[in-house]
């Protein structure tokens, strides 16, 4: 049995939902090899050739593959699939676009999401919203799969795999086009990648509110700030600070929930986290349901304590 | 421009899950429907491209409990046209994967050139209905997406979100299909009269020409998560709990005070 892997890199080196994706590969069994698909990404392929467990890694050049877009990296997947049984991406936004758009066209069922691989062929994954886990069992010759990346440990490096270069001729720039990027200018973590997330609700009452409580904290402790929707809706919070939200499913080692009462979308976001302090004045708010730590009190006095503390 | 918006009707869950006897599926018994919100978005940006640039807007869905509502709903907020597909009898309700086909065929026959649906549903927390539409459409596609700009009536330009507050602006030549995460605007207000006015409206049911995409995975369970005990609960004064919840986390190696 082989398994084909696909890489997320940004060309010059992989980004860290490839190597939580290779455990997961590796839970399936047999071999897996790694696609590294882009323009110029002959360093992310030298990466992926020194994680452990990695038997060979394709390497894909072209000028249509510089922006990783759906369809000329599907295009290229399709092209490469016919000697493997299993072909697994990580959930990320790049995974998202490309992998149902893979399996569309060989005509298999993606199984999305897989947080728990119990056996070849049968998976774990959540379904609705996160409330409830589904174990699927897939019957096909080929299987299409995702994997959340949250839920696997990043496997280690400590591989020596030869890189090996495949025709990308497949992966025809036609369809969509990169007109340019923009990145907001990120002076804490990444969201979705930080060790520690600092988080608000509504309780915060207004934008200025927000940002007055919670930066000083979060720079305290080089922490990501996240929000709940009710802060995003509220106007207090920018939409990108949506956890629980397509693709802000977090686990820090510690996440501190302020004033937020925990909807059903923002728990899903946030419960695997490793341990959540929840700040909330109400003391039957759902988020002690799933906090470790509970501080029922009013963000506007606990914060500048805490802060202080520190 | 023809905009094609497909709508799914989605249990309305709250936070309580009853998992159905045998164990497969929640039980849909008691269940609400409700219109997925990322397909409300999907709509609105619809209505705002015909607003500003001038197009036709035919909302669909596959028929069911509650579609003629939901449609007329559409109709009351600007839709042009409306559709509910019929397909034949399947046991529950048909996912966003297996309903490719249908939409696809839809899309085909009533000439549309831009595809607008949510970008993931309940039951597809994934997002699997705009790429797997353009893959069997064989048009370009785009998830995640914030906003559309129509260009030159052959070309739209896209922003698309990623993780991290990265996004980055996508040019499509027409046709294609976009899954929607937010539209351009907040969701419209209907007023009364416009949805009692909109109720009187049959909404057409025509049949699909394709078949349901049969699902080939095998649900083994359906089961929900262990539930945490809840959290140790601090008491007393704020400096008091303050100083407690340090202590708590620097013993467990947590914090790292920058």
């Amino acid at each position: 049995m082989t398994t084909l892997l696909i890489a997320e890199h940004d060309n010059g080196s992989l980004k860290e939902p490839t190597a939580r994706a290779l455990t997961a590969a590796l839970a399936i069994g047999g071999d897996v090899q790694v696609l590294v698909a882009g323009k110029d990404c002959g360093a992310a392929a030298a990466e992926a050739a020194r994680l452990a467990g990695v038997t060979k890694v394709l390497h894909a050049e072209s000028d249509a593959l510089a922006h990783q877009l759906a369809e000329p990296l599907a295009a290229l997947i399709v092209a490469l699939a016919a000697p493997y049984d299993a072909i697994v991406a990580a959930a990320t936004s790049t995974g998202k676009n490309t992998m149902p758009r893979v399996a569309a066209l060989l005509d298999v069922m993606q199984v999305s999401d897989v947080t728990g691989v119990v056996a070849a062929d049968t998976f774990e994954r959540p379904i609705y919203a996160g409330n409830a886990i589904e174990t699927v069992q897939s019957p096909e010759a080929k299987r299409v799969l995702t994997v959340r990346s949250s839920a696997f440990k990043a496997a280690e490096a400590g591989g020596a795999a030869a890189v090996e270069p495949v025709d990308a001729a497949a992966a025809v720039a036609a369809g969509s086009a990169f007109v340019g990027a923009e990145i907001a200018r990120l002076e804490r973590p990444e969201l979705t990648s930080a060790r520690i997330v600092v988080s608000g609700g509504r309780a915060f009452q207004s934008a200025e509110n927000f940002r007055k409580y919670l930066e000083p904290l979060a720079d305290k402790l080089g922490a990501a700030i996240g929000a709940s929707r009710a802060a995003v809706d509220a106007g207090y919070a920018p939409n990108d600070y949506q956890v629980g939200q397509t693709g802000k499913v977090v686990a820090p080692d510690l996440y501190i929930a302020c004033g937020i009462s925990g909807a059903i979308q923002h728990l899903a976001g946030m419960k695997d986290a490793k341990v959540i302090v929840a700040i909330n004045k109400d003391p039957d708010a759902p988020i002690f349901q799933v906090a470790d730590y509970g501080l029922v009190g009013d963000v506007f006095t606990l914060l500048p304590e805490f802060e202080k503390a520190l | 421009m023809h905009i094609m918006v497909v709508l799914r009707l989605v249990a309305d869950l709250g936070g309580d899950i009853e998992i159905a006897h045998g164990g497969k599926d929640i039980d849909r018994e008691w269940v609400d429907l409700k219109l997925n919100e990322f397909d409300d978005h999907a709509l609105e940006e619809a209505i705002f491209l015909k607003e500003i640039v001038g197009a036709k807007v035919t909302a669909i869905m596959i028929d069911g409990d509650g579609v003629e509502r939901s449609l007329q709903t559409a109709l009351a907020r600007g839709a042009d046209e409306a559709r509910r597909i019929a397909v034949d009898d399947t046991d529950g309700p048909i996912s966003s994967r297996a309903m490719t086909p249908v939409v696809a065929a839809a899309a085909a026959e009533l000439g549309a050139d831009l595809v607008l649906t949510g970008v993931q549903s309940p039951e597809d927390i994934f997002g699997q209905l705009a790429p797997s539409l353009g893959a069997v459409l064989g048009w370009p596609q785009a998830s995640a997406v914030s906003s559309v700009k129509p260009d030159d009536g052959s070309t739209i330009t896209v922003q698309q979100e990623y993780s991290g507050g990265v996004s980055a602006a996508i040019r499509l030549p027409l046709p294609a299909v976009l899954g929607v995460q937010t539209a351009s605007r907040p969701i419209r207000y209907v007023t009364g009269s416009k949805l009692r006015q909109a109720m009187a409206e049959e909404i057409p049911r025509i049949e699909a020409t394709a078949a349901v995409a049969m699902p080939d995975v095998e649900i083994v369970e359906l089961r929900v998560p262990d539930e945490a005990g809840g959290a140790v609960m601090l008491d007393g004064d704020a400096d008091a709990i303050a100083d407690e919840i340090l202590r708590l986390l620097a013993d467990r190696a947590l914090l790292q005070v920058c």
